[in-house]
């Protein structure tokens, strides 16, 4: 008699289970999910596939052993080969993706951050295998892994491209002639950030005095804010200022000491900072959203 | 029969995702439709770049968030927030300022016209 109510909450159990197994199956046959690319899935699917593909990608990319990719003439491949194969899709700093990259879903991510994401073994994979369901074809088909790494050597360098920058690679990569000077291997964001001086809580301050609220939002800055600029949440996430400047400490410190110089005719105004006072304030705004990670391997 | 059976649909649709049936009639604003407007700015990836309130998937740190976008006094730190100056600038950065980090995108009159009209939504 005492075992009954456990056989209740068993019985209970299943049939929870049958009815919404049955739902599922209801609901797919149906077929009145959406599969439009165009449209967006629900929050809930969308997240769900999310997460699946990070799983699938960070376990299967375990053990794959990392070759040198500080090696110039690799990541010189690279440009060649991420405009031929990847731009299409992806785009780069300033490059817009082709039309047949346009409207797919899941939407190919920009990958000036991938490095800040995901450690190269995982941006191997991705690239070599290809990725189900998604559209991103396998890049290992009718190539040779060393060409797949190349791809990598150039993707973990994004994060440290200005469109300038980015532009100047492509035309060293392309033209052999080209005798424009290229630093194909240089300081990535994450390494920059860790490299930076500077006193948070007094570059708190400073920007509440230098009147830096009357144009733009800054979390943890207190007093009324204006909408003349964007607002710098999540900056130390951000990855370009001005659409032109890589956001880095000493290119932020520029931009603070002379946006016009930077980019004539902007609403942006020199303060009067110092040098110092510019790299303070610059401390503090880094402390804002996360870091970038170095994931590598 | 159909109707029940899109009852029925609708009602496994809400338990298993939690998510609405109902089309509410779109408001128009500035010619564009915000909920189209919303749905473009999804399809056409602009939330790889940018954090846009209320937009699928739009959490981008690559440019600047788009919150309380209605209220911006400037685009690109040079236009003034104006309907046709953001028309302009979503169909052509790469036109009004040269070499910004912002792509040209292959997007039209109508879909930057609803673009903008769920953009001036977000206060």
């Amino acid at each position: 008699m005492t075992r009954k109510p456990v056989l209740y909450v068993i019985a209970g159990g299943v049939g929870v289970a049958l009815l919404g197994a049955v739902g599922l199956g209801v609901f797919v046959a149906s077929g009145s999910y959406d599969i439009a690319a165009m449209r967006p899935h629900t929050q809930p699917v969308r997240s769900m596939l999310k997460f699946f593909q990070r799983r699938a990608i960070v376990l299967h990319a375990r053990g794959i052993a990392v070759p040198m990719l500080d090696d110039p003439a690799l990541v010189r491949r690279g440009v060649t080969l991420y405009r031929e194969h990847c731009v299409i899709c992806h785009g780069a700093p300033g490059e817009g993706r082709q039309r047949i990259g346009i409207g797919l879903n899941p939407n190919p991510p920009p990958l000036e951050q991938a490095i800040e994401r995901w450690s190269e073994a995982e941006i191997y994979w991705t690239t070599a295998f290809g990725l189900k369901m998604a559209g991103m074809p396998s890049f290992l088909l009718g190539r040779t892994r060393e060409e797949v790494w190349a791809i990598v050597a150039f993707v973990r360098q994004m994060n440290r491209l200005s469109p300038e920058e980015y532009r100047r690679m492509v035309r060293a990569g392309t033209d052999p002639q080209d005798t424009v000077t290229v630093r194909w291997v240089g300081k990535t964001r994450a390494a920059a950030l860790a490299g930076m001086r500077g006193e948070p809580a007094r570059g708190k301050e400073l920007l509440k005095e230098f009147g830096c609220l009357s144009c733009h939002m800054i979390p943890g800055v207190r007093g009324p804010s204006g909408d003349v600029g964007p607002p710098l949440t999540q900056w130390a996430e951000r990855q370009f200022i001005t659409g032109r400047l890589v956001n880095t400490p000493s290119d932020l410190v520029a931009w603070i000491l002379n946006p016009q110089a930077i980019e004539p005719g902007t609403a942006m105004p020199a303060v009067g900072a110092t040098l110092e006072q510019a790299g303070d304030m610059a401390a503090y705004l880094y402390t804002i959203g996360a870091r970038p990670r170095e994931r590598g391997p | 029969m159909r109707k029940a059976g899109r009852a029925t649909t609708c009602i496994v649709v809400l338990a298993l995702l939690g998510a609405g049936c109902g089309q509410p009639a779109p408001a128009m604003v500035s010619g564009g439709d915000p909920k189209q407007g919303a749905m473009l700015l999804s399809a056409h990836g602009c939330g790889n770049c940018h954090t846009i309130p209320g937009v699928s998937g739009a959490g981008g740190t690559i440019g600047p968030p788009l919150t309380g976008f209605a209220r911006r006094v400037y685009i690109a730190g040079k236009l003034p927030n104006r309907l046709e100056n953001l028309v302009r600038w979503i169909r052509d950065p790469q036109g009004i300022e040269p070499g910004t980090a912002m792509p040209n995108l292959v997007v039209n009159e109508a879909e930057a016209l609803a673009m903008a009209a769920y953009l001036y939504t977000l206060r």
